[in-house]
């Protein structure tokens, strides 16, 4: 993997591991360690995103940089990649 | 990846219920012509787009759109509906149901 497959492989695993224990969280809600579970992991996908927007532009069009050029719409999409992510 | 926002993209405060006008526009949401599917053929049509502006268009409207069938604003025409979505087969006899203005506002339209 390149460094901008490893970037998003981080963003990736963060919200699988947010999005299933979100899941949990609906019908848990007082869970104390599922809690620390998401808080932890919420902290790892903001470093994550803001690791890889830095570096290879936009996730969503919230990431804008507040640059002069609006990145949103450039390539490659996320199913152009030549290799597996 | 779709996500959702726990707010509504456009205030909503219906102050007159008409569940025969409900019933078409969950027709025109999720009906053979509707919006859902105009927004999952912008999904696949972006695929095959050899512009990054238009794909990122295509992604936008195409995102926009469920985010609309799938938010509040849904469920709220079914309650107001409160039948369920019965299906298009009902839909050439809705003029019957609906008042006369409302006819004449659809007097040409696919909804006769």
């Amino acid at each position: 993997m390149n460094e901008r497959e490893v970037l998003l492989k981080r963003v990736q695993v963060c919200d699988f591991a947010l999005n299933d224990t979100a899941l949990y969280l609906n019908t848990h809600p007082d869970d104390q360690n599922a809690l620390a579970f998401y808080k932890k992991y919420s902290a790892m996908r903001a470093d994550a995103a803001k690791a890889f927007v830095d570096k290879y532009g936009p996730l969503t069009h919230m990431d804008h940089d507040g640059g002069d050029t609006w990145k949103w719409v450039d390539g490659p999409w996320p199913w152009q990649q030549q290799e597996e992510v | 990846m779709w996500s959702y926002d726990k707010k509504l993209q456009y205030p909503i405060d219906i102050k007159n219920p008409n569940p025969a006008m409900a019933k078409i526009i969950m027709t025109q949401l999720g009906g053979p012509d509707g919006e859902s599917g105009a927004a999952m053929r912008y999904l696949h049509q972006r695929y095959a787009c050899p512009y990054d502006r238009v794909t990122g268009t295509l992604t936008d409207i195409g995102t926009d759109v469920p985010k609309l069938h799938k938010g509040p604003e849904f469920p709220f025409i079914m309650r107001v509906c409160g039948l369920g979505f019965l299906g298009d087969t009902d839909v050439p006899k809705l003029h019957l149901l609906l008042p006369a203005r409302a006819n004449r506002h659809f007097a040409g339209s696919r909804f006769r």
